[in-house]
């Protein structure tokens, strides 16, 4: 490694910390590295205009612009009802109804904000009449924020089959199992904690009637028939992804302008604009971010990375251990998507040498990127969540640690040391040579 | 006399070059709020035609796909310098804002040195893709990775997105001096 790539990297440190737009910190980073070990600027703009030259990315775009559209169409009442039929009986039910609305509206939105922005307002306040604490209704909404990008379409997925060169639908399959295990998780668990969090009152919830259940029911079809277009678009073949997020973003708007009837012009501009900013963002964090990593491989920053960690460990397990830590720490710090362009190409020799499948890959990575949403100090979703419910930000941070150790680890585990969790019903699905060995 | 009129023809001269600058500043603004948009959503439609030809009415036309991926570069483009002028960047300020919390004049002055270190990168990325611009400019055949297009247009679109970047953040910055004139008024110099 020469002192260009080595100057160049604190600098990249540098920018962080001090708080600079991590697009130019990545282009500040190469243009030092480059500059000092004398190499031609040139490749840099071939690089960032070929690095969005890419199908995956408008996949990226119209699932963004989709999820945007589907918060404004009214969607998150349906669901919170539909949850209710669903898991509102059981003890804690309430909560309960929080978490499956969450999984539905994250399969949606395919985003962890929109989620808890759409939900926070809708259960913490009604749900504190019936004696649930606000503080904890709201850790339980943001511990599982991250759920979206666990159940396809997910926009993380997509990033990471950008880079990785993986089968989308694949990856997309690979993280359902474990998606379902921490909803799961935090059902059971809420189950057993729910009391100490509960405050006997007057007001009682009623339980719904057939008519009302029919209702909701009803009701939520035409927005779960999203999710539906998307998977059985992929994985019967019919489209490629970007060629259903397309259908999403036609069935969004339909069922917004004609079913719903939420959406407007001024509506739709709005989620244009705020899709566009976002999309604004993560195309550059791509494009230049993809300039950094190409920096790093020609400097042979990768390769030091992967054969000085295996001289280190010299066991896969190990190994999958540090990557672990190394992503739960970055997520501490840094968002999910950075994450992902920098430390992806990083990883990639390392993981070809130790033989793991890419798409198990995929799956401990983006469960990973979820958690890093929910762990402070910097977690996007106890930010938002704190903000909205008017609950302190130290308030929030003890119920939800109970949620990510004693739940969202354990299957962060799973995830990692057993493959079939994650390449069982991609390889069932679409056969193992999609998949390969695991 | 003399100099008092000349004073006043000045400042006379500097609130037309003002009102010029804004006036065209908003134009910028509304010419990138219409490409992204119109953008975003032609790009939608056209991948959606594509999948109505191919399955109802059995015609799918093969430029159909590689005029969206067109359509979709150049709308990414210019999206980055729309996400530049509404500050959408991510950056990580969780110890800026454990510094400067409370601290509304240092954060501004903060803020101010961030644009200034954002505008130098940027320049020096500038040639590059000036360079980049006149070698596809140069040899059109170059940008033929969209098979049905000349991609060589979008490549000089790479370099007018990096001048709408800089003129996005010299006005963020002009609006952060501003606003600390503000700040510094609100508290008598600088002082809380």
């Amino acid at each position: 490694m020469g002192i260009g790539i080595f100057i160049g990297l604190l600098v990249f440190f540098l920018g962080i910390i001090i708080g600079l737009p991590l697009c130019w910190v990545f282009l500040a980073s190469s243009v030092t590295s480059l500059t000092l070990s004398n190499s031609s600027l040139s490749f840099m703009a071939g690089t960032y205009y070929h690095a969005l030259d890419s199908y995956i990315l408008m996949a990226i775009a119209f699932f963004i612009l989709a999820g945007s559209l589907m918060s404004s169409a009214g969607l998150a009442e349906k669901l919170v009802l539909l949850a209710h039929v669903i898991v509102g009986n059981v003890k804690g039910g309430m909560i309960a109804v929080g978490i499956v609305a969450t999984l539905f509206l994250g399969a949606l939105t395919g985003s962890s904000v929109p989620c808890i922005s759409a939900l926070i307002p809708l259960l913490v306040g009604p749900l504190e009449k019936y004696g649930y604490e606000r503080r904890y209704t709201t850790a339980v909404l943001c511990s599982s924020s991250f759920l979206g990008y666990l159940i396809p379409p997910s926009v993380p997925v997509l990033i990471y089959c950008l880079i990785a060169h993986q089968s989308v639908a694949a990856v997309f399959l690979s993280t359902i199992i474990p998606g379902l295990l921490l909803a799961g998780g935090y059902m059971i668990l809420n189950y057993f904690i729910v009391d100490k969090y509960m405050h006997p009152t007057k007001e009682k919830i009623h339980d719904l009637t057939r008519e009302e259940k029919v209702k909701a029911v009803w009701g939520a079809l035409p927005a779960l028939g999203c999710p539906v277009v998307v998977l059985v678009g992929i994985y019967g073949g019919i489209c490629t992804p970007n060629e259903a997020g397309a259908l999403a973003v036609v069935y969004t708007l339909f069922i917004g302008l004609w079913v719903y009837r939420k959406l407007d012009r001024k509506n739709i501009w709005l989620e244009t604009r705020s899709a566009l900013i976002s999309l604004g963002m993560v195309f550059v964090l791509i494009a230049f971010g993809t300039v950094f990593a190409r920096v790093l491989t020609r400097e042979g920053v990768a390769q030091l990375m992967a054969t000085s960690v295996i001289g280190l460990f010299q066991n896969k397990l190990l190994i999958l251990l540090m990557i672990n830590v190394l992503l739960l720490v970055l997520g501490m710090f840094i968002d999910g998507i950075p994450i992902l362009i920098v430390v992806v190409p990083l990883i990639l020799p390392l993981i070809t040498d130790i033989n793991m499948n890419l798409v198990h890959l995929g799956a401990v990575i983006v469960v990973n990127i979820g958690i890093g949403v929910i762990t402070p100090p910097y977690a996007i979703s106890i930010f938002v969540g704190s903000r909205l419910s008017g609950v302190s930000y130290d308030q929030l941070v003890k119920p939800m640690l109970l949620f990510l150790f004693a739940v969202a680890l354990p299957v962060l585990f799973l995830t990692t040391y057993l493959p079939a969790l994650s390449c069982w019903l991609p390889t069932l699905i679409l056969g193992s040579k999609v998949v390969g060995s695991w | 006399m003399g100099a008092y009129n000349e004073f006043i023809e000045v400042k006379k001269n500097m609130k037309y070059i003002n009102i010029f600058i804004k006036k065209m500043l908003k134009i910028i603004d509304i010419v990138e709020n219409i490409i992204c948009a119109t953008g975003l959503w032609l790009t939608s439609i056209l991948i959606f035609c594509s999948i109505i030809n191919r399955y109802f009415l059995h015609f799918p036309i093969m430029w159909f796909d590689d005029l969206a991926l067109y359509c979709f570069i150049f709308f990414m483009l210019i999206t980055s310098s729309l996400t530049t002028r509404e500050r959408g960047h991510t950056s990580i300020d969780i110890f800026r804002q454990k510094i400067f919390e409370g601290k509304p004049r240092a954060d501004n002055i903060y803020s101010i040195f961030l644009n200034i270190v954002s505008i130098v990168i940027v320049a020096i990325f500038l040639p590059v893709t000036w360079k980049f611009m006149l070698r596809a400019i140069k040899y059109p055949e170059y940008g033929t990775l969209v098979r049905w297009f000349n991609t060589s247009w979008l490549m000089s679109t790479l370099f007018i997105t990096m001048i709408l970047i800089l003129i996005h953040l010299f006005t963020l910055l002009v609006k952060d001096i501003d606003k600390l004139k503000k700040v510094n008024i609100k508290y008598g110099g600088g002082k809380k």
